[in-house]
């Protein structure tokens, strides 16, 4: 009888990446999800590149592994 | 020669008594498993409720898990007067009761009374614990609290067989539960991280119906309004078709009401209505693979079976085509954080819808979308 080994099911909680694009130049980046990010919000961080401070944010979701190969 | 030295090695033992005293242990055995056939199932028995016992305490300490992150995350978000512990337990209790079959006449709509009135109630109690919270977050909160009562129960049911197949020493009982043990630990463990989702309130893989409706709705919006509870429409135009897109309202945590929402829709358009599209994440079979996007026709809707209901029915009476798109995920993907191969799906979704409304829906005609999911951190 194998026994069940509690570290075998407990899965480690990825926390998600949130995906913002600048709404003036264009530019993508990304950054840890901060509480009350949601899809389509805009929020005023300044972009890196232009410095306006609009945001988009187009993306949240977690990153999958790079596979091994 | 070996022989002898093993005869006389019994012989040996037979001269100091010890090797009586082996046969009769031996014989004793013998007897035992003759006469007591069921030894050997007992023995069995003790396995697998030692083994039991531990998956238990692995789910006691899943749901004590979500049971604290519910609380913590109440007294963060809501900020209560008094502590929100005695009353999240009791909401932890909290059931429904779903109506009589015997007669099945009108059952959808009785199930749609008690499952709406079940929403109100948690949601009113949630709003009352939580007076700090946004109108939208008490919904994503109320999300959080049924998952807690999902856990909570799922370990009580599992308890309540443990228990009495241990009482009853009943190895069949056992051996059902035990089968049914590793699928329902692992909802358990994607409840665990369902929790987290709500918690935080991030996108979960339920709402791959929602975001890709959303994407196509964006920046091209010519009027949003809701047209039933927790349920809004964005009308666009595309392609000389007039598009009305039916989805949850986000970003907060709810599914809304795609079906009553598609039926006032129909029955406010009339005939212009040609297509309705549904798009939902669906469970995929072991071995699929996970944010494959496959077509059909039908209604795309998981659930109690309203909405869909809802839909076939009005699509019948009006003899609507039905379309729908399908995002594989497993029960677990489903319910926890969305994952990039699921999300990525949604422009391939959007690309596929763009084309269908080309193909069968015919210029200056109207159709309807309905992205289908939890909306929980999707604007
Ligand atoms: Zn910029």
């Amino acid at each position: 009888m194998e026994g069940f080994q509690p570290s075998k099911m407990l899965q480690k909680y990825m926390s998600p990446i949130t995906f913002l694009t600048c709404t003036s130049c264009g530019t993508e980046n990304s950054r840890a999800f901060k509480e009350d990010d949601y899809v389509f919000k805009r929020t005023n961080e300044v972009c890196p590149k232009c410095g306006k401070n609009e945001l988009l944010i187009v993306g949240i979701y977690v990153k999958e592994k790079e596979k091994k190969t | 020669m070996m022989e002898d030295f093993f005869l006389n090695q019994l012989g040996g033992l037979e001269d100091t008594g010890l090797g009586t005293l082996v046969w009769l242990i031996w014989l004793g055995f013998m007897m035992l498993f003759l006469f007591y056939p069921t030894m050997s199932q007992r023995i069995q028995l003790g396995y697998m409720l030692r083994d039991l016992e531990k998956k238990l305490v692995r789910l006691k300490l899943a749901k004590d898990e979500v049971r604290d992150r519910a609380i913590d995350t109440i007294k963060r978000v809501g900020k209560p007067e008094k502590d929100p512990t005695q009353d999240i337990d009791k909401l932890m209790e909290f059931f429904m009761i779903s109506p009589e079959s015997m007669d099945p006449y009108g059952i959808v709509y009785k199930l749609e009374h008690i499952l709406e009135i079940g929403e109100s109630k948690f949601e009113e109690e949630i709003k009352k614990l939580s007076p700090a919270a946004e109108e939208y977050k008490v919904k994503t909160l109320a999300n959080l609290l049924e998952v807690a009562r999902t856990t909570n129960y799922l370990y009580r049911v599992v308890r309540h067989y443990y228990l009495l197949g241990k009482k009853t020493a009943n190895i069949y009982l056992i051996l059902q539960l035990q089968m049914l043990m590793p699928q329902l630990m692992e909802i358990t463990e994607a409840l665990r991280l369902a929790s987290y989702a709500f918690a935080y309130g991030q996108p979960i893989g339920d709402g791959i119906g929602v975001l890709a409706v959303a994407k196509l709705a964006y920046g091209k919006e010519k009027a949003r309004y809701e047209i039933a509870r927790d349920t809004t429409v964005s009308e666009i135009d595309f392609e000389n078709r007039r598009v009305l897109i039916v989805r949850a309202t986000g970003p907060g945590g709810t599914v809304g009401r795609p079906g009553e929402g598609v039926k006032k829709l129909i029955e406010r358009e009339g005939d212009n209505v040609k297509l309705i599209i549904t798009i939902d994440a669906g469970l995929r079979l072991e071995g699929d693979e996970s944010g494959k996007m496959v077509e059909g026709v039908g209604v795309a809707i998981g659930g109690p079976g309203i909405d869909k209901y809802k839909i076939e029915e009005i699509a019948r009476e009006r003899q609507i085509p039905l379309y729908a798109f399908v995002i594989y995920e497993s029960i677990v993907e489903a319910i926890t954080p969305m994952k990039e191969v699921i999300a990525k799906a949604a422009d391939s979704v959007v690309e596929k819808v763009k084309s269908v409304l080309l193909e069968k829906v015919p210029a200056g005609s109207t159709a309807i979308v309905a992205g289908i999911g939890n909306s929980v951190g999707i604007g």
